[in-house]
């Protein structure tokens, strides 16, 4: 780095090529790991802090970019400050997403396994941007700015239900919402007020399409069920609005009070086309023609109130309480057809909690919550009500902690907590639930450091006998030195899921008891061999013994070589290894190798 | 002995380059820093009382006085409280974090140093993070740091992000506090309505409002089928097989869908099953 008079100027900049060889299932290795070959810019990094006249406008811009060009995961950081005047960020990612289950004859297809059924494909990309600015008036004053950009664009397919027969179509993604955010925050001596106001607008060119003549499934004579066309475009989009008014209380230092209120308001527009034309399953033709509009109003409110007080040096004690309040009608006319469906959903809650220091090593807090929700909801297909049900939904709950931390150098915690809820909205959902963890750290000043972790997660519906429990163990040790670090973690995770299906319709349906026995073992070893080289290697274990078998291991070898000139060169050989362990038609191997050259100063 | 009062109320203000005569290393990081705002009369003004290092370590005189040590000045050590150490910082950022003194990390002694380091050169935008321990879970080095601090303590959830279904931690894509706030009381969503919210951000497709909603999802979020962490299964589904979860709760179907069993794939017919305008069973 260039350093005059408290200024700096560090910046790396590496440009390479990845070359990946898929030996398998190509479009497993996409859904699982998805790194595209190619060449591309591994890495831009600059941090300055200028110094002189600059400095009095700028007191750090900092620029971190990651993996652009030819890359599924991209990411670009900017971030420039004049402290106690403007903070300026931006971010940017791109992140591709691809998920094509295979289809297989009947006979070999299980789709509790991963092979055969799920006639559905993704193959698109997110973009998010966002910048934020914060702008400083005064020291008690604060205006600040934000846009949010998310677009998602690509291809799917999904199915369509045509007289009892399923047909694969096209559905195009195309979407995009934007966020502005204005706010402003003063701060008196012992009050802040905070309004914040943000309105975002969201578009969706929804469509789906078969464009030309499909033939059903089920064969004749017991189907005749085929598609000539189908298109079906139903473009929406809408507008939201959000008001929050926040305040911040300090009428002493002991106590915080903070009140808190959101209005939303959302209005969506949608219409519809369809034609098509094909044959039922009867053997008779058919088309349709059908135009459409309609719209979704919602409106939300958010209310909260918050207390901390601080009684002394030991005690300090907690409350809040809280509405949400939903409100959302709708109605849509497609043929001549009305639906129409409304939501109303009310909760309200309180918690109090008291948290103890009893010694500067020992923490203990615990307290209660309640809270209780009315659901109701009505539909309406066709122009006959389908449902009107109200739901009520009460739940308790209990937590505790206790922190043991006699020095930074160690420390343990345990923390305990359970709910349990009256009558949950769905049978899969938990009329219970508990959860006990305790975690144990070690970090000697040595560079020797390590961690344990125990959790145990049990859920279950009384009304159903749905139930569900999480065991994980995790251990993780590790060494850092000045030119060394090694770590090595095990963690093993088993999930048992029950459920005892009562279907009237299927007496036949077995119970099922799904379990996961998911083992993840990782090692890292990076050694500075000397200034200019620096050599490592890491590997990643999974096997899974339970309902979904599989194995999949994932090596890496790593260097870089630096030259006093600031000139670097990185190379990089992975290798992974998938295999299921019921089919072979998803495994795969992957070799990926990366080869960067750059400068660093 | 324990460590002074957290506050500096009572504290003369003092010179940071008197400081400087034994912590040059620190006071010099501090010019690149948010916190070098101390050192602005105009900030000390305004309510930002002591200036400069004073701030925060309360007890500065008598550590001067004494020719240094330990434990005679407000130094957020072991001799300090969890909640004494929050405090002091409090002290300032209480309006940004009203509610940290409730969250699960302070219950848990987690203070504000635990993962924020303050003397370091950085950049407001991420918060002073620590750099937390290197491990083999970041094969492609773009963890961010506040998922890196996050695993530090959290790396039985770290483990979940090695699921086949996972979001995409590991690249650098998305961090902790892309949907978590930690600096937040954690409890307050469980029968909320409003608990997927974070999901929307990217998942905007999926929240509507349609006319038709699927009820599961709006009065209950995206949790009561999904596993946000990582799962074995497809989509991050609770079950490999779609009507295992699907018949978890639907136990009223019609008569036609005795044919069905548990290697039906429910959502090549409900495919709208997120939620639909045209269909009451997410046909379309």
């Amino acid at each position: 780095s260039a350093q005059d008079d408290g200024g700096s100027f560090s910046g790396r900049i590496v440009l390479g090529f990845r070359s990946v060889d898929v030996d398998g299932a190509d479009r497993k290795y996409r859904e699982d790991v998805n790194l595209s070959d190619g060449p591309r810019l591994m890495d831009l990094d600059l941090d300055l802090t200028p110094t002189g006249t600059v400095r009095s406008f700028v007191d750090r811009i900092q620029l971190d970019v990651n993996d652009v060009g030819a890359s599924s995961f991209e990411t670009v950081r900017l971030a420039v400050d004049k402290f106690g005047r403007f903070g300026f960020s931006y971010d940017r990612w791109e992140s591709a997403y691809f998920y094509e289950d295979l289809i297989l004859p009947h006979e070999l297809a299980n789709v509790r396994l991963s092979s055969g059924g799920d006639f559905h494909h993704f193959d698109f990309e997110r973009v998010r941007d966002r910048a934020k600015l914060d702008v400083t008036l005064s020291p008690r004053a604060e205006l600040n700015f934000g846009f949010d950009r998310f677009a998602k664009r690509g291809e799917s397919t999904t199915t369509l239900d045509v007289s009892r027969d399923e047909f694969e179509v096209h559905k195009p993604i195309d979407e995009e919402r934007f966020e502005y955010q204005a706010g402003f925050q003063y701060a008196w001596d012992k009050v802040t007020l905070i309004i914040d106001e943000r309105y975002s607008e969201y578009q969706n060119a929804y469509s789906i399409f078969l464009p030309g003549f499909s033939e059903g499934e089920s064969l004749p004579p017991a189907n005749l069920t085929s598609l000539d066309f189908f298109f079906l475009d139903q473009p929406y989009d809408y507008e939201s609005f959000a008001h929050t008014v926040r305040v911040v209380a300090r009428p002493t230092r002991d106590w915080i009070i903070r009140a808190s209120g959101t209005l939303q308001e959302l209005s969506l527009d949608l219409s519809a086309a369809e034609r098509s034309q094909g044959t039922l399953f009867t053997g008779v033709p058919f088309t349709t023609d059908l135009v459409g509009s309609g719209g979704i109003d919602r409106d939300a409110e958010l209310f909260d109130l918050d207390l901390t007080y601080v009684i002394n040096d030991r005690f300090a004690v907690i409350g809040g309480f809280y509405t949400r309040s939903l409100d959302q009608a709708g109605a849509f006319t497609f043929g001549g057809t009305r639906n129409a469906g409304a939501w109303d959903i009310e909760t309200s809650g309180v918690e109090a909690g008291l948290e103890v220091n009893l010694a500067a090593d020992l923490t203990v807090s615990g307290g209660m919550r309640i809270e209780s929700r009315d659901v109701s909801f009505s539909t309406v297909e066709a122009g006959s009500p389908l449902a009107d049900e109200d739901e009520s939904t009460d739940h308790d709950g209990f937590f505790a902690t206790l922190a043991w931390r006699p020095s930074r150098l160690y420390g343990l915690t345990l923390d305990y907590e359970t709910d349990s809820f009256d009558d949950p909205f769905t049978l899969a959902s938990p009329t219970d639930r508990s959860r006990i963890r305790a975690r144990g750290q070690l970090n000697l000043d040595n560079g020797v450091w390590g961690s344990a972790s125990f959790l145990l997660t049990e859920m279950e519906n009384d009304n159903s006998g749905w139930d569900a429990e999480t065991q994980q163990l995790l251990l993780r040790a590790g060494y850092r030195a000045d030119r060394f670090d090694a770590s090595l973690g095990w963690s093993s995770i088993e999930l048992d899921r029950f459920a005892a299906f009562a279907v009237p319709a299927i007496p036949t349906l077995p119970a099922r008891d799904y379990t996961a026995e998911s083992d993840f073992i990782d090692a890292l070893l990076r050694y500075r061999v000397s200034d200019a080289l620096t050599l490592g290697g890491e590997l990643r274990r999974y096997e899974n013994d339970g309902s979904f078998a599989l194995e999949r291991d994932d090596y890496r070898l790593f260097g870089e070589y630096r030259q006093a000139s600031g000139l670097l060169y990185r190379l990089s050989y992975r290798t992974i290894d998938y295999a299921e362990g019921a089919f072979d038609f998803d495994d795969y191997d992957a070799e990926i190798i990366d080869f960067g050259v750059g400068l660093s100063w | 002995g324990s460590a002074p009062a957290a506050t500096a109320q009572d504290d003369e203000p003092l010179d940071s380059s008197v400081c400087a005569a034994c912590h040059d290393d620190q006071v010099a990081a501090f010019t690149s820093n948010p916190h070098s705002l101390l050192n602005d009369p105009d900030w000390g003004a305004a309510g930002v009382e002591g200036g400069s290092c004073v701030s925060c370590h309360a007890g500065a005189a008598a550590h001067v006085d004494e020719g240094g040590g330990e434990g005679n000045i407000f130094a957020f050590g072991d001799d300090a409280s969890p909640a004494a150490r929050s405090q002091a910082c409090q002290e300032c950022h209480a309006d940004t974090h009203p509610r940290f003194r409730g969250s699960e990390h302070a219950q848990a002694g987690v203070t504000c140093t635990t993962c924020h380091q303050i003397h370091q050169p950085g950049h407001s935008a991420v918060s002073l993070l620590r750099s937390g321990p290197m491990t083999a879970t970041d094969p492609a080095e773009a963890i961010g740091a506040a998922s890196s601090v996050c695993a530090s303590c959290h790396g039985d959830v770290f483990a979940r992000f090695q699921w086949n279904e996972r979001h995409r931690l590991q690249e650098g894509i998305l961090a902790c506090t892309s949907c978590h706030d930690p600096h937040e009381r954690a409890t307050r969503a469980r029968l909320g309505g409003f608990k997927q919210d974070a999901c929307m951000e990217c998942h905007t497709d999926k929240g509507g409002p349609f006319i038709f909603e699927h009820a599961s999802a709006r009065a209950e979020g995206c949790v009561a089928c999904h596993d946000p962490h990582g799962s074995p299964n497809r989509h991050m589904l609770a079950f490999q097989g779609v009507a295992e979860l699907c018949f978890s709760c639907h136990a009223t179907v019609p008569g036609f869908h005795s044919r069905f069993n548990l290697d039906t794939v429910c959502t090549n017919c409900h495919t709208s099953i997120h939620g639909s305008n045209f269909d009451p069973f997410f046909l379309k």
